[in-house]
């Protein structure tokens, strides 16, 4: 597209040639995958909003909005599919680890083959798959995975008790609707970056679920998750289902995010062995940072001045931004009465909880 | 023996997981253990992962392999000579034998000769042997391509009653696949799965490269053949998040010149040779089931990423009966670094038996 060519012109002429390259790779990229970020209006493309987010930034600065450009993580929509393609035999394999434990008078610890041809699809009734966001990608998974239609919920938030009546009616024609007797639950989400929302999304689980359906593990099967997400649920965890209930939980984890692919990491490695890029990008987050931007939720957790809960991500989904990124990346909010106001993201987030006044 | 692929479910395990899930109760097995004594640090990791699998009835083949042509041979012989004795002594700590087997990779031709002479060594040691209720574990982790994919298939065609299992350590660094200054063989079909590539206009000829971080590899065959149609495979998750897109970028000039967009990438994790070869059979079979033009469809895939990639794109070969086209390296410099992770692949074997 001409107007395209024209504001490709324009972010060159910026900067000296010697980042050309760097620019060529991010035309490249817009094409390969940044412009279907969903988050990008009609005829908006990753070109404009680069130029308008350079145009936050003054002199050095410049710099070093162009190298976080260069290092975001993007994951496409082809690639999240993959995840979850992924996570479906991950999910596959667990439940015949499961069975050969299980059957262990009957099964010797190798024998997969007939732990799948004898006791798979018993276990895969009594599995229950719950979306735990709307961008889970539920319907991907369960078309992929091909689970029954009964055996996928999605959402958590869900009235358990008519379910449990929904199940009963249908049961007889339905084994998979014996919700009852469910015992492995698989939560399904695409991202974790700092585990504070899927802890507090734990606990609300447990509570509306327990009562009705006495399940016997929890896996918490996230597409991306941080290292830092990782280990806080991992440490935390009991504290949402307590050890008297005797549900045992286990994180099957994806794409990992490294710690040391974050920016506030002490050892970060995203920008190769340089220390003052780092540095730079948090010193920008400093300068723009105003503590309007924060809500009750981010706020109680330390802001996200780096990213929630100080994750210090470059990540973007295709479908948005997650908070867990730096605010330069995603900010947006024309009602907002500061500096801020006229801040021009990459991505812009679309938020998950908007305010209606 | 099972010998169904694709399975419904895929075994793989760090090679330390294996060792402690399946030893000792996978006792009775006696373990023949394959393996190159290559130039780099991870030539040894996987014997000495897997050490506790060793037994006094255990049978060591550990291969050397030279290379006149290449101008820093007698660097790497040396280093080679090296790892052979640190193979040798992990074994004979736990009393197993250890036998060497040399061969050359190339011909004065740049022929590669080295998988006849593998394949004669492997038949003369093991027609003496008692290989009943043994495994297989192919040490592949410093085998030229080249070689790997005859080699699995041998012990596939040649043992059909016996575990075959595949180890690979892949270096920390991948370095080494971008940092070449060799000059690269003429691309060519990889024995034993040799492709066509059709001149006729009426016929289609799709090529399936699995993208590392070497552009070079690409222009070498493309050098040679036009492909109509390239559907490019790229590791994800890799080892690491940006991975996946520096590979992207490296090769943007393919996408470029041959109008390839984000649809036509196919993307598999790079350390899953089984998934590689689900996404590549999903294609392949909606590619030749288009009426009237199987018999006119040739698909090839080029194995340049990782070693496990490679694997996987031994299954397409074998089970797919895809060409393999590559071009090999005229020489190699080793990596300075350390090994990564060893994995081990379950291909055939008692564990997918249902009876």
């Amino acid at each position: 597209m001409q107007h395209e060519a024209v504001v490709w012109e324009r972010i060159s002429a910026l900067f000296p040639s010697s980042r050309l390259h760097e620019i060529e790779e991010l035309r490249f990229m817009s094409a390969y995958k940044f412009d279907a970020y969903e988050g990008y209006r009609t005829g908006d493309r990753f070109a404009s909003n680069l130029l308008r987010f350079l145009s936050n930034f003054k002199g050095q600065e410049l710099d070093d909005a162009l190298t976080m450009a260069t290092k975001i993580i993007f994951i496409s929509a082809k690639e999240m599919h993959e995840l979850s393609m992924e996570v479906y035999y991950k999910i596959k394999l667990k439940l015949l680890d499961i069975i050969i434990n299980d059957k262990a008078a009957e099964l010797e610890p190798w024998e997969y083959g007939k732990a799948y041809s004898k006791y798979y699809l018993d276990y895969l009734e009594k599995s229950l798959f719950v979306a735990m966001s709307d961008s889970s990608k539920i319907d991907y998974f369960r078309r992929h995975a091909q689970v029954d239609n009964e055996s996928i919920i999605s959402t958590y938030k869900i009235d358990v008790d008519a379910l449990i009546q929904y199940g009963k009616k249908n049961e007889e024609r339905n084994p998979h609707a014996d919700y009852e007797n469910k015992k492995f639950i698989f939560l399904i989400d695409d991202f974790s970056g700092s585990g504070y929302t899927f802890l507090r999304q734990l606990q609300k689980f447990h509570d509306r679920w327990y009562d009705h359906i006495k399940y016997r593990n929890i896996f918490f099967c996230p597409y991306i998750i941080t290292d830092s997400a990782f280990e806080k649920i991992s440490r935390s965890y009991s504290e949402q289902i307590p050890p008297e209930d005797g549900v045992s939980f286990e994180i099957l984890p994806t794409l990992k995010i490294p710690l040391n692919h974050t920016v506030t990491d002490q050892n970060c490695m995203i920008f190769g062995e340089s220390k003052i890029h780092p540095k730079n990008i948090l010193s920008l987050c400093d300068t723009y940072y105003h503590e309007s931007i924060e809500d009750d939720h981010t706020r109680k957790n330390g802001g996200v001045k780096y990213g929630f809960g100080n994750s210090g991500l470059l990540v973007v989904k295709h479908d948005n931004s997650p908070n867990d990124s730096l605010f330069l990346i995603w900010f947006k909010d024309h009602k907002c009465n500061t500096a801020l106001r006229d801040w021009n993201p990459l991505f812009p987030r679309i938020p998950r909880h908007k305010n209606l006044k | 023996m099972t010998d169904v692929f694709p399975y419904n479910f895929h075994l793989m395990w760090k090679a330390e997981e294996y060792v402690l899930r399946f030893h000792p109760q996978y006792a009775g097995y006696r373990t023949i253990l394959v393996c190159a004594a290559g130039f780099e640090k991870r030539s040894t990791a996987l014997i000495r992962r897997i050490e506790h699998l060793l037994t006094t009835d255990t049978l060591c083949l550990v291969i050397v392999i030279r290379n006149p042509l290449d101008s820093d041979d007698a660097n790497n012989n040396a280093f080679q000579e090296q790892n052979f004795s640190k193979i040798s002594e992990t074994a004979n700590r736990r009393g197993a034998a250890v036998k060497r087997i040399q061969c050359q990779l190339f011909d004065e031709k740049r022929v590669v000769v080295g998988q006849e002479q593998l394949a004669a060594s492997f038949t003369k040691i093991l027609a003496d042997e008692d290989l009943s209720k043994s495994r297989f574990i192919l040490d592949i982790s410093c085998l030229p391509r080249v070689l790997m994919f005859s080699m699995i298939n041998y012990f596939y065609d040649f043992y059909p009653d016996n575990e075959l299992l595949v180890g690979i350590t892949e270096n920390e660094s991948e370095k080494s696949e971008w940092n070449r200054d060799y000059p690269y063989t003429e691309a060519s079909w990889v024995s034993p799965f040799l492709g066509t590539f059709s001149d006729s206009p009426n016929d289609i000829n799709i090529w399936i490269p699995i993208l590392g971080r070497d552009r070079k590899r690409v222009n070498v065959v493309l050098s040679k053949y036009r492909f109509g149609t390239i559907f490019p495979l790229i590791g994800f998750p890799s080892s690491t998040p940006q991975d996946t897109d520096l590979v992207a970028k490296e090769h943007k000039e393919l996408f470029m010149d041959y109008g390839i967009s984000s649809k036509d990438v196919l993307y598999s994790p790079t350390s899953d040779p089984f998934l590689l070869f689900l996404r590549v059979k999903r294609l392949v079979d909606y590619l030749t089931s288009l009426p009237g033009l199987s018999a006119r469809t040739f698909i090839s895939i080029s194995p340049f990423g990782t070693k496990a990639q490679s694997l996987g794109a031994f299954l397409c070969g074998r089970f797919l009966r895809m060409g393999i086209l590559y071009t090999q390296p005229i020489g190699y410099k080793p990596v300075i670094g350390d090994e990564g992770d060893s994995f081990i692949y379950y291909l055939r074997g008692q564990m997918y038996s249902v009876s």
